[in-house]
């Protein structure tokens, strides 16, 4: 190794001095994510006829494999259906504590219905508070529990400490 | 064949031939019980009551007769697998459930000439020890039924059915069952289910209906067409049957020609008269080129209109040589001019009508695929690929069925197929018929 | 005879069927239609094989080929092999490009007009189409039209609902009732592509309905109750035995999450065959409500929860004057044996004689007793004072079977046989041979030829008379007196004799007739529980005889005549009984113990504990501890093992390791006394309740429906 070797290392060092720095001052700006970063699961709806795409099929609890997944399924009422077809997801749980957001249920699932979103910030206090429901993650409604219940208390709307590009499965998903 | 014997009849134009089973068809009033009197009827039934049952069977033997509802089985040893001395009832069934297209002869014994039944089946009763027989008649014969049921009513009145027979110790009782209009009955499994009150489906085989048939009782069911032949066997004697035919196929059988011929019709002829004789001498001959033939009713296989094949006599064995089969008989001509693919289309729309669900190929095969791929093809709508997907469906179909049904139907799509393949592809290809006459399910066309 | 499949040899009795020759020999062929105990019918055209035979010539000698062995003469098409009979020396071929390409291309049929909603399906999973899919299919489908549409919400019965898209025709079901239970209730309408499943309007008036959705190949029969409950892959399995009735069928428990969701029937060639009745599967739902899980103590008049700590300090400040041999035990007739002597052992250490299990009969016939495979193949039966649809539903069953007259099916390495020749569709059946004198209409009085209304106890004096040669001409007491001398009938009698002398009438009349005598016995295990000291001792005042000072009575729905001044109640729900209990304490339903269970022709089948979550509940065993803690007491048997251990000083038989199949032993001598208490078995009641209360369930779920 020579002085010439040396001096290329000290020239990409100095380079990077003058450069733009990629750190982010998270969480006073928003962290820019690729578009298929796995964070927070979404339950979509079919966009027409706002039916939630989930049948309760349990194929997604099935891929699993750190066994996050909960579903219990119940009959479609036809005059009122929740989903086409004559079953529904009557209990759609994720334990987010488990799950390591591999994306199989993503893959498992036969009807497109849950999709990993982009969200990420889910720490929280108490153990229960990780068990995410359909009311947590169907598409609509943005931000953790804990954000969301901070914003309550603050009057503000929900604030996500990402940005991202709108990704084509996440039918319905503007996160704001 | 000794060089003194006389040489057998095999043309109708042979001068020793004569009519037998339509002889009287076609006169007024030859339905009545006194026209058959008249011209001598029921005295083989008397022959056949003074005879022992068991030399019946013999001459019946003797004569050759085979069935002429398709298959071809010799009727003498049908008869003989009957256990004839167990003591239990036994039952002698008609099938008059003509449903093959393109067969149309028996509606003619039954309607013109129902005495000339009624006595083969009481001859053929006597022979079995069956005290009961149903006559199964296609729903749609309404006319025949009819005639068939003035007869009975005849006959029953005059002492040639009920007890004591012709005063003789037999008891022989007739009914007429009219179906309600489904192919698969000619089956004779489901001839007997649909008899008994069930679903026409056919039933497994073994037991065969000899040893287990309707009502689980010993059971013979043979061809409006063989029924009569036996009259006319017990009355000229079972030489002078063998003395018509050819090789192993003997008497005379009704010819039926229909398609473009001067005068499409039934025809009684010799059996091992060719196929030019019939075409040509008695239906008149051609009235437009001619592409195909299907020999036997529409679930043989289509031959070429070329001469080895008009100069093929019309028996069992000479037809099943050239890979097709005689069946009952009923020879359909195709146009040159017509579209093959159209003309097949109509047949496998029939049989994926008739259908009766009991098997998967069948059901699934024809009914619910191969019928939709003509019709695509025919719409102008097929793709190249798809004619290789009828041969191999076909392969997939062909003898693994439950009864012969799908293979009737494979008979004309296999052989069209074989024959006319360029009409298939280019159809498939182009989305146009290389002969662009339609038929008038799709809403005219070029004719 | 010995049969070639592939490059096997496998030696087969005359008879079987191609299919089970080559299961037999290891091979495996896919089918949907063939089922064993229904006909064999070749409509699914699955179990495509080549085979062919060798022939014998003139000479009775085989026909030799070229290399002298004998020439096998192919048949010219791929045959069903399940309608194909093997015969000596056929060669079976299963592995064959052709044959292959053959059950490809019937999957690909079979898959037409299947709709792909496998998700959604209650089937998936665990469906013979799926799974003979992935197997044996081409994996793609080259069918490019729109499916055959159907309706898909079909319900055949309140129990059972029919996807008419998802049939795959395969006429399970249709044969399934007019076969087994011999009431043929649906049949396939239309035909060709069009065909599907319809019954009579009103239901499947069946009590065996259910056994059409275990039957069903693919999702198109469901079950109702069990309807979207779990996938197949969710449950948990647990192979047991029902204890509805003393019949003691062999069941599947498919639990989810600790609840019970349903009941299959399983196979137990000598028991139940693979059936089960409609209070067996669908009766679950029915105890799964208002179970108890934790004790309850009456306090201030009212009961209330209460932990076993605040039940022991109660009973013993309670018990602390009461004599033991004061103490009244009483229980249920479908405890386990284990429970049984933990029960007798107690007792023992009380020194009490009030201890009774009840529902009982007075007698036990002393008389070999006849196995339910005798009984299907019996030469004839006459049932006195019994209805079957109501005490032993399944055996009505196996008297169907005895009507029909065929040899059961045989057994082979693979199972029963798959493909059974013998079996036709639309058998002969003889009502001749069935005799039923009962009071009341039953079940099976569709079934035989002479049925006769009137006193049980009065017909079988009749038939006595009969035997003995007094008897009018062609009375049907003669006709009855004849079918029990046939060699190999049998008597089946019920609780309509329970009454003294009933028994010994109908023990009496077995022993002149020569005929085999089955008495069925009360409850599931009362048979078992028979020879065990459970009857009122020296003293002993049976169940709400005498005012006792304190009672244990457990899972008896019975209110005592005489009510004791303390009772505990052990129960899985809080029953009209528990309602006036001073201490409630849960109990684990059938379902959900280990034990063993004898049936009534004396099998010992172990029961194991469904995966379900009971709380606090807990069988008779801790129930009895506890009662004797609080005396300051200790029993020989204070659990699983030592009551095991007992049973096998008792009977000479390690009961924790029957074989899957279970064991006739024999018990000794059984422990008799004569009870007063009228018992009505009601399994065939269970239908009304139950649909009474799902639609209040139903209701009630639409009411909160509405309020949300």
């Amino acid at each position: 190794m020579g002085v010439l070797d040396l001096a290329k290392g000290m020239g990409v060092t100095l380079g990077k001095l003058f450069s733009k720095p990629l750190t982010v001052s998270y969480p006073e700006s928003r962290v820019q994510l690729k578009p298929r970063f796995r964070g927070r699961h979404v339950l979509t709806r079919h966009p027409d006829t706002g039916l939630e795409k989930c049948i309760g099929c349990s194929l997604c609890a099935a891929a699993c494999p750190s066994y996050a997944i909960y579903v219990e399924a119940a009959e479609n009422d036809p005059a009122h259906p929740v989903s086409p077809g004559e079953r529904y997801a009557k209990v759609y749980e994720i334990n987010m504590l488990r799950c390591i957001f591999c994306g199989l249920c993503e893959e498992a699932c036969p009807t497109g219905a849950i999709i990993l979103g982009n969200e990420f910030e889910m720490a929280d206090y108490r153990y229960g508070d990780f068990v995410y429901g359909k009311e947590d993650m169907l598409v609509g409604q943005y931000g953790s529990r804990p954000q969301r219940r901070e914003a309550e208390r603050q009057g503000t709307p929900v604030r996500l400490g990402l940005s991202v590009q709108p990704r084509e499965e996440l039918e319905g998903v503007r996160y704001p | 064949m000794t060089a003194t014997a006389p040489r057998p009849i095999t043309s109708g134009l042979d001068p020793r031939f004569a009519l037998s089973l339509y002889a009287h068809v076609g006169e007024q009033g030859s339905w009545t019980l006194e026209s058959y009197r008249a011209r001598g009827g029921y005295q083989a039934a008397r022959r056949a009551l003074s005879m022992d049952p068991d030399r019946i069977i013999d001459e019946v033997k003797a004569s050759g007769l085979r069935g002429r509802g398709g298959a071809g089985f010799a009727t003498g040893l049908k008869w003989s697998f009957m256990p004839l001395k167990d003591g239990r009832q036994h039952y002698l069934l008609c099938n008059a459930d003509e449903s093959e297209p393109g067969s149309f002869k028996d509606r003619y014994l039954m309607s013109e000439d129902p005495h000339q039944l009624i006595e083969g089946m009481l001859i053929a009763g006597y022979a079995m020890r069956a005290t009961v027989g149903y006559i199964y008649i296609r729903g749609e014969y309404i006319l025949a039924a009819e005639r068939l049921e003035g007869a009975i009513s005849e006959a029953r009145a005059a002492g040639i059915l009920g007890s004591k027979v012709l005063g003789s110790d037999f008891d022989f009782q007739l009914q007429v069952h009219r179906g309600a209009g489904a192919y698969i009955c000619g089956e004779e499994t489901a001839l007997m289910n649909s008899l008994e009150g069930l679903r026409a489906n056919p039933r497994l085989k073994p037991p065969f209906p000899a040893a287990a048939g309707l009502y689980g009782l010993p059971t013979t069911i043979n061809n409006v067409e063989t029924l009569c032949a036996v009259t006319h066997i017990l009355r000229y004697g079972a030489s002078w049957h063998a003395q018509m035919g050819s090789g192993k196929s003997l008497g005379s059988k009704l010819y039926q020609i229909s398609g473009p011929v001067h005068r499409p019709g039934v025809y009684e002829l010799p059996m091992g008269t060719t196929f030019a004789e019939l075409i040509e001498d008695w239906a008149g001959g051609p009235t437009e080129p001619i592409k195909a033939i299907i020999p036997g009713g529409s679930s043989c296989p289509m031959l070429p209109y070329q001469q080895d094949i008009l100069d093929l006599p019309m028996d069992y064995e000479a037809v099943a040589a050239k890979g097709s089969m005689l069946g009952t008989g009923g020879v359909i001509l195709i146009p040159q001019n017509y579209c093959i693919v159209n003309a097949t289309w109509n047949l496998v729309r029939f049989y994926a009508h008739e259908s009766c669900g009991k098997c998967t190929p069948c059901r699934e095969g024809i009914a619910g695929w191969m019928v939709h791929v003509y019709e695509k093809l025919v719409r102008g709508q097929g793709r190249p690929e798809d004619v290789d997907l009828i041969l191999d469906m076909s392969d997939n179909i062909a003898g693994k069925s439950f009864c012969a049904l799908a293979d009737a139907c494979l008979g004309p799509v296999q052989s069209s197929i074989a024959l006319f393949r360029e009409e298939y592809d280019h159809l498939a290809s182009t989305g146009q018929p290389l002969y662009p006459r339609q038929s008038r399910w799709l809403g005219g066309g070029a004719r | 005879m010995k049969v070639f499949v592939d490059d096997r040899a496998v030696e087969v009795p005359a008879g079987t069927s191609a299919m089970d020759a080559l299961f037999e020999a290891g091979r495996d062929v896919p089918y949907f239609c063939s089922l064993p105990y229904l006909s064999p019918i070749g409509a699914c055209r699955m179990c495509l094989v080549e085979a062919g035979s060798p022939r014998r010539g003139q000479d009775g000698q085989w026909i030799l080929d070229d290399q002298g062995q004998p020439k096998i003469f192919w048949l010219p098409k791929p045959m069903a092999s399940c309608t194909l009979a093997a015969s000596e020396g056929m060669v079976i071929r299963t592995q064959t490009d052709a044959v292959r390409k053959a059950q490809a291309g019937m999957v690909e049929f079979t898959l037409l007009n299947h709709p792909l909603d496998c998700p959604t399906c209650d089937k998936g999973g665990a469906c013979e189409l799926q799974d003979r899919s992935y197997e044996y299919g081409y994996g793609a489908s080259r069918f490019v039209f729109d499916r055959r549409h159907a309706d898909k919400h079909y319900p055949l019965s309140d129990l059972v609902v029919l996807d008419q898209e998802r049939c795959i025709h395969c006429k399970r079901c249709v044969r399934y009732f007019e076969e087994i239970p011999g009431q043929e209730m649906i049949d396939f309408i239309e035909r060709g592509v069009h065909t599907f499943i319809d019954g009579y309007e009103g239901g499947l008036p069946s009590a065996f309905s259910g056994n059409i959705v275990d039957l069903c190949p693919v999702g198109a029969l469901l079950d109702n109750v069990a309807r979207f409950r779990g996938r197949n892959w969710e449950y948990d399995h647990t192979a047991t035995i029902c204890t509805g009735c003393s019949v003691g069928c062999s069941v599947t428990v498919d639990a989810r999450n600790g609840r019970v969701e349903r009941i299959v029937g399983r196979d137990h060639p000598a028991v139940n065959e693979r059936w089960i009745c409609d209070a067996g599967r669908f009766s679950h739902a029915l105890e799964e409500e208002g179970r108890l899980t934790t004790p309850l103590l009456r306090r201030g008049g009212e009961l209330v929860p209460a932990s076993f700590d605040e039940v022991l300090a109660y009973l013993t400040s309670e018990l602390v004057d009461v004599p033991p041999a004061q103490i009244g035990l009483y229980s249920s007739s479908d405890i386990t044996l284990e429970e049984g002597i933990a029960l007798e052992a107690t007792a023992q250490v009380l020194g009490s004689g009030h201890v009774d299990h009840l529902p009982r009969f007075s007698q036990l016939p002393a008389l070999p007793r006849p196995t339910l495979h005798q009984l299907a193949q019996a030469s004839a039966v006459v049932i006195a004072g019994a209805d079957l649809g109501a005490e032993a539903p399944v055996a009505e069953l196996r008297i169907q079977e005895m009507l029909r007259g065929a040899a059961p099916p045989p057994q082979f390495r693979h199972g029963t046989a798959i493909a059974d020749l013998k079996l036709t569709e639309r058998m002969e059946r003889h009502p001749e041979r069935l005799a039923i004198f009962s009071s009341a209409p039953t079940s099976l009085d569709r079934s035989a030829d002479l049925v006769v209304r009137g006193d049980p106890q009065a017909a079988l004096s009749a038939i006595a008379a009969a035997l003995e040669g007094n008897a009018q001409a062609a009375s049907p007491y003669l006709s009855a007196a004849e079918l029990l001398r046939r060699p190999g009938a049998t008597l089946v009698v019920g609780s309509e004799l329970q009454a003294a002398g009933g028994l010994r009438l109908a023990e009496k009349v077995a022993r002149s007739s020569g005929a085999a005598l089955l008495a069925l016995p009360a409850d599931s295990n009362a048979l078992g529980l028979a020879y065990l000291r459970l009857v009122p001792g020296e003293g002993g005042a049976a169940y709400g005889e005498a005012i006792l000072p304190v009672a244990l009575v457990s899972r008896c729905r019975r209110l005592p005549a005489q009510w004791p001044r303390l009772l505990i109640v052990h129960d899985t729900t809080l029953s009209a009984l528990a309602a006036r209990a001073d201490v409630v304490l849960p109990a684990v339903s059938g379902l959900e113990k280990q034990g063993t269970l004898v049936n009534l022709e004396g099998r010992l089948q172990a029961l194991r504990p469904a995966a379900s979550e009971v709380g606090e509940a807990t069988d008779l065993i801790p129930a009895l501890g506890l009662l004797l803690q609080a005396l300051g007491l200790r029993s020989p048997v204070r659990g699983l093992i030592s009551a095991q251990r007992a049973l096998a000083q008792r009977f000479g038989a390690r009961v924790q390791s029957l074989p899957p199949e279970g064991a006739l032993l024999d018990l000794g001598e059984p422990f008799l006394a004569e009870t007063h208490l009228q018992h009505q078995p009601e399994v065939g009641a269970w239908a009304a309740a139950h649909l009474a209360a799902a639609r209040a369930r139903a209701a009630a779920n639409r009411a909160l429906e509405v309020a949300k």
